[in-house]
């Protein structure tokens, strides 16, 4: 701890506080996680040490850099390169952002180098979402988080779970609880990622693993025994019976996504829904996508959104009025209300992201009960819905984190319940 | 894990030990390592007969009693065979000043010093448990120790094995490519049951500190088919591998593998 000076806090993670530092033998900026030990019982956390393992093994231009690991005081320093922001916020900047399409090319080249350079590693990442996806000081992007990572393709591999990625990312094979999957449930992520790319939003935000399936198939028609062969030998498939919908025409995601024929291709071959035929990272890269025009933007030219890390947790008293400001910017149009938010691993910031995630949920709820090809105006319209306060469906409509299980909702919902018969018992 | 040896961690140690021997031995002979202080002995495992003429034993020896106590603390607590050889790998790898006992500490007894190294063994089997994705719990380990060490001691040691291991965690094992060889040098049932044996008998010697993984296989198998009077080293040298190297292995393991 005596090589660096401290900084301010950056963020704050799932088991742990992470600030930024300077490296006092070679100026070096840096980015430190503290992981707290006080209280485990179990030691270095299981996730740090697959992080460490995993990222000391990696070593690509596209995968962020673990330059130290150190004990100090009981507590275990996990030392990045420091990266200044992630990809949810230039997704969400879209009042100061535009994304090209030589932008998305180069994001989703960068994400597709590091996820098969960890594949060749026989690395499965398992929590790709925009939010573990890192940009650096000179514009690089870099792979984050390989806390859920495992290693796959040893012949006795024993069974994986199925809560890993965040719900909107979840692959179908997942959802159907298979415990035997590969690399290919990477690769959907990815997909989504591309579609949240090029639409600026979630494409496919479920609340809970039923309506995220049925949104899958919505959105990409219903899987038949010969595009899917083995699907209904999966363990939960058989419960359900989904309403048979036609696959989505080329045109129709042309016309969703406003892109060439290139890119929709590409996104149909990433969200195959065989995971055998799912493409890999290696092929995706040689996909005529990326040889095409306008060529991939180079790293230094990419955008980065106005608010590094750490400025709006440093800034948070004055956030409030930061927020209002931007609204007033906007007036006139609701669509300015998401600009406020940024990552979800971070406290909300005031009722800004309340409404927010508020129009999410909204947004899914309208979302299940149109047609697919009326998806497209409703953009515009959902924020007018968030605005009427759908509040009860709040929790649910939050981004969701990794492995973020129904079964906790359920049991948060439980105990409300139980509060409420206690109520009336007592009345 | 399957991964590519030639990019790891442990790549990167070897070739840096290779430098350090080479440089060593260019350098003036350096004095002989102090010697510990006392025969540390764990409790359940026999203490190495030292080598004839010398007292004690290097600090080799200390480490082939560890990884005694290491193996057995894995049967006890049902660990499979990874684990234990990943285990194995980290006390090869450890610093000697991790092992010895603080210089000159005041009231340090020959007990403190028994619960230091247990603590560090116990802590190496434990990292390495979480490392293959197959944890046990932290108080089970400490009870084998019978009370000499808590889980508290467990749990200090195993950020102390952290630093040292400098966080390189991934440990590439010869037994992958035993496997992967066996049919490649026509070794049967029998000939891969004895490499496999060998390889895993590796784990009390310091060779995967100076080969790499595929080059112990290869030398684990020679032995194994030299009992059925084939001989694999053209084979080898054939295909690249450094013929010096196979056979120093094999001397190694006829010298040090008790199953042979």
């Amino acid at each position: 701890m005596e090589h660096y000076e401290k900084g301010p806090t950056l963020g704050e993670g799932t088991f742990g506080r992470v600030f930024a530092a300077t490296d006092k033998r070679t100026g070096r900026r840096v980015a430190i996680k503290k992981i707290r030990m006080g209280k485990a019982k179990e030691g270095v956390n299981v996730t740090a040490i697959r992080e460490i393992k995993f990222l000391r093994e990696l070593q690509h231009e596209n995968v962020i850099e673990l330059i130290d690991v150190f004990p100090h005081k009981r507590n275990l320093y996990l030392v990045y390169e420091y990266m200044t922001s992630d990809l949810e916020a230039v997704i969400k900047d879209k009042a100061n952002l535009r994304l090209r399409v030589g932008d998305v090319k180069a994001y989703m080249r960068a994400i597709l180098q590091g996820l098969a350079a960890c594949h060749g590693h026989w690395i499965m990442h398992r929590d790709v979402k925009p939010n573990n996806i890192l940009l650096g000081p000179s514009g690089q992007v870099k792979l984050a988080d390989f806390g859920a990572g495992r290693v796959f393709g040893s012949p006795n591999d024993k069974k994986f779970t199925t809560q890993v990625f965040a719900r909107w990312y979840r692959a179908p094979e997942l959802l159907f609880d298979s415990q035997l999957y590969s690399s290919a449930v990477d690769m959907w992520a990815v997909g989504c990622v591309f579609a949240e790319l090029m639409l600026r939003r979630p494409w496919l935000p479920g609340n809970n693993d039923l309506e995220q399936l049925s949104l899958i198939f919505e959105a990409l028609g219903t899987p038949t025994e010969e595009q899917w062969p083995g699907m209904k030998s999966l363990p939960t498939a058989s419960q359900v019976v989904f309403k048979p919908i036609a696959s989505p025409t080329a045109a129709s995601l042309r016309q969703l996504f406003r892109c060439g024929a290139d890119a929709v291709d590409l996104l149909q071959q990433l969200l195959c829904f065989d995971p055998s035929r799912r493409m890999s990272a290696e092929q995706a890269l040689r996909h005529e996508y990326f040889g095409n025009e306008p060529a991939a933007t180079p790293w230094a030219d990419l955008p980065r959104p106005a608010v590094p890390f750490g400025e709006e947790g440093s800034s948070r008293p004055q956030g409030g009025a930061r927020e209002a400001a931007e609204a007033g910017a906007g007036a006139g149009n609701n669509g300015h209300l998401l600009q406020g938010v940024r990552r979800s691993s971070f406290p909300p910031e005031g009722d800004c992201a309340r409404d927010a995630t508020g129009v999410k949920a909204s947004a899914s709820e309208v979302r299940m009960s149109l047609p697919a090809e009326m998806k497209m105006g409703e953009n515009e319209r959902t924020p007018v819905l968030g605005g009427n306060g759908h509040r009860d469906s709040l929790e649910a409509g939050e981004r969701p984190q990794l492995g973020s299980a129904d079964k906790n909702y359920l049991r948060k919902r439980k105990l409300d319940m139980d509060r409420a018969f206690e109520l009336a018992s007592n009345d | 894990m399957a991964a590519n040896f030639w990019s790891s961690s442990q790549c990167d140690l070897l070739l840096e030990a290779r430098e350090r021997r080479a440089e060593e031995a260019s350098r003036a002979p350096k004095p002989k390592a102090r010697p510990r202080r006392r025969q540390i002995v764990l409790r359940g495992v026999e203490p190495e007969p030292g080598e004839p003429g010398s007292s004690g034993g290097g600090p080799g020896s200390v480490v082939t009693q560890l990884v005694d106590y290491a193996v057995l603390l894995s049967k006890e607590l049902k660990i499979r065979q990874r684990p234990v050889l990943t285990a194995c790998a980290y006390l090869w790898r450890l610093r000697p000043e991790t092992l010895d006992p603080p210089e000159n500490a005041v009231g340090w007894s020959e007990l403190d010093d028994e619960r230091h190294i247990t603590a560090v063994t116990m802590a190496c089997v434990y990292l390495a448990c979480k490392v293959e994705e197959q944890p046990v719990s932290a108080d089970k380990v400490a009870g084998f120790s019978q009370g000499l060490c808590s889980a508290t001691d467990l749990l200090d040691a195993e950020l102390c094995v952290l630093e040292d291991l400098s966080a390189s965690l991934v440990v590439h094992h010869p037994i992958d490519d035993v496997e992967r060889y066996a049919s490649l040098v026509h070794a049967d049932g029998e000939a891969s049951k004895v490499a496999m044996a060998c390889a895993e008998e590796t784990r009390r010697t310091d060779l995967l500190l100076r080969y790499p993984p595929h080059v112990i296989a290869l030398g684990c198998l020679r032995v194994a088919m030299a009992l059925e009077g084939a001989d694999t080293l053209p084979w080898c040298e054939q295909n690249g591998v450094c013929k010096e190297d196979v056979k120093g292995v094999c001397a190694e393991l006829v010298k040090r593998c008790r199953s042979l």
